[in-house]
């Protein structure tokens, strides 16, 4: 499954994409599509087998699983 | 540059090697800003930039990387955290050997109502830390120090000095203008709060890039300067409370963090201790050597205590501004006369105000640069 991530901050998006690195899971740094924030941060972009728990932290605003042109809101922090 | 320059306390050369290279690259190659456009020269940026707050979190023990912000220079680092931290009615505690970058905006602060406390050191510049608690009142908010001084390379007990803002709740906030890529600096052990740093001292940066971390709990009472473009949260005109965006509004310089980022690396490679060792045997022999001229008055620690890679030296028969003019003249010899913008340090050490003759020098120095000096004095004072 291919997800979007957003964060609060664009460090959190620099941190989480040298992780993804780190464990060869394929994506990249995106800007992130208008319909999906305000905010004119960056996200990444990145296919994910395992279950979206082992990578949740509080930095994590949002995540949407990609599905054509869809997004669909898989997870979002509670307030 | 042609000469021998020995005038690296107030700004270090030659810079390590691959920082020129670096900031060419990025004005070459790069160019770009970061958090504004999304293309792939923008994400390698923000990367290097984010890389380096990672170096700057090995080399001093900083925690957080995003708790590392990008400022021109240490005077603004400490601008920004002295005039964003303190209220009037707030009390503060510095040494009597502090760098007017700590001295300046304190004083102007001072006029608004905060208080000053300055604990006096010894002639050696040695801070006398039981002093340092009896200062201590109910309004004490912060101590503010140097962690070496820029006149004598007199190095200050921060370990017990920290210690001792822990035992009382205080803001521990360090100037390590003089010791980065000197010292091993351990921002935790030290149990600071704070920690200024410049690029371009023994950092081996270019000029123009500087920084400070603060914890937590200190950015969040410390009010930005600068408030601005982000890049981020744009949909608000609030400045974002999250670091580092909170105080790093505008552009940053881009060029500068290549630099720096390059130097950080080449400081890892050689590591710190063997910097350290390479300077001091260069000054001991320097000292060893100046002590059997007449005439010279040597300042600062006993020549067996630790140190950093400054000497001031005083000349009793000659003005001072003289010496430093004649040794460029007719050796080449680059020096710093004056009081190094610390009137209050001079004070402490007895010559203010005909100051000294500051010989401070870089690993990149070799004996023979040091005993051509030693000739140079000989022969003609």
């Amino acid at each position: 499954m291919t997800y979007i991530v957003l964060f609060y901050t664009n460090s959190s998006a620099l941190k989480f994409a040298k992780f993804i690195q780190r464990f060869n899971y394929p994506g990249e740094l995106i800007p992130l599509p208008r319909k999906l924030t305000s905010s004119c941060g960056m996200g990444v972009k990145f296919d994910f087998t395992k279950s979206l728990t082992e990578i949740i932290s509080e930095e994590i605003e949002k995540i949407y699983a990609v599905e054509g042109n869809q997004y669909q809101l898989v997870y979002r922090a509670k307030e | 540059m042609n000469g021998l320059y020995l005038d690296n306390a107030a700004t270090s050369f030659p810079k390590a090697p691959g920082v020129a290279e670096a900031v060419a690259g990025f004005l070459t190659n790069i160019g770009c800003n970061i958090n504004r456009g999304l293309y792939t020269a923008s994400f390698d940026a923000a990367n290097i930039v984010y890389e380096t707050r990672e170096r700057l979190c090995s080399l001093f023990n900083f925690p957080k990387p995003e708790n590392v912000i990008f400022t021109k220079n240490i005077t603004e680092s400490l601008n920004v955290i002295l005039k964003g931290l303190l209220k009037p009615g707030d009390h503060v505690i510095v040494s009597s050997m502090e760098h007017n970058a700590v001295m300046r905006p304190l004083a102007s602060l001072a006029e608004k109502g905060v208080e000053l406390s300055t604990v006096l050191c010894n002639n050696k510049g040695e801070l006398p830390t039981g002093d340092l608690g009896l200062q201590i009142k109910s309004n004490t908010r912060a101590v503010i120090m140097t962690h070496a001084s820029n006149v004598s390379g007199t190095i200050m007990p921060l370990e017990e000095v920290g210690q001792l803002c822990k035992e009382h709740n205080l803001f521990f906030i360090i100037d390590c203008a003089q010791t980065a890529g000197f010292l091993t600096i351990d921002f935790l052990a030290l149990n600071a709060d704070a920690l200024a740093f410049t690029g371009h001292k023994g950092l081996l940066g270019p000029q123009g890039i500087g920084g400070f971390y603060l914890n937590d709990k200190l950015a969040s009472l410390v009010e930005p300067l600068i408030e601005g473009g982000t890049g981020s949260a744009s949909d608000s005109v609030l400045q974002p409370s999250y670091l580092p965006d909170r105080f790093e509004a505008g552009t940053l310089n881009l060029p500068g963090i290549y630099g720096l980022n390059a130097s950080l690396k080449y400081l890892s490679a050689e590591g710190i201790p063997a910097i350290r060792e390479k300077e001091l045997s260069l000054v001991q022999r320097f000292i060893e050597n100046v002590q059997t001229l007449p005439g010279i008055q040597l300042l600062g620690p006993d020549p067996k205590q630790d140190r950093t890679g400054i000497v001031s030296l005083n000349f009793l028969n000659h003005d001072n501004a003289e010496v430093s003019y004649q040794l460029f003249k007719d050796f080449g010899i680059m020096t710093r006369c004056g009081l190094h913008c610390a009137p209050a340090a001079h004070q402490t050490l007895g010559t203010f105000p005909q100051g000294t003759i500051r010989f401070s020098f870089s690993h990149f120095n070799t004996f023979q640069d040091v005993d051509y000096v030693i000739n140079s004095l000989r022969s003609n004072y």
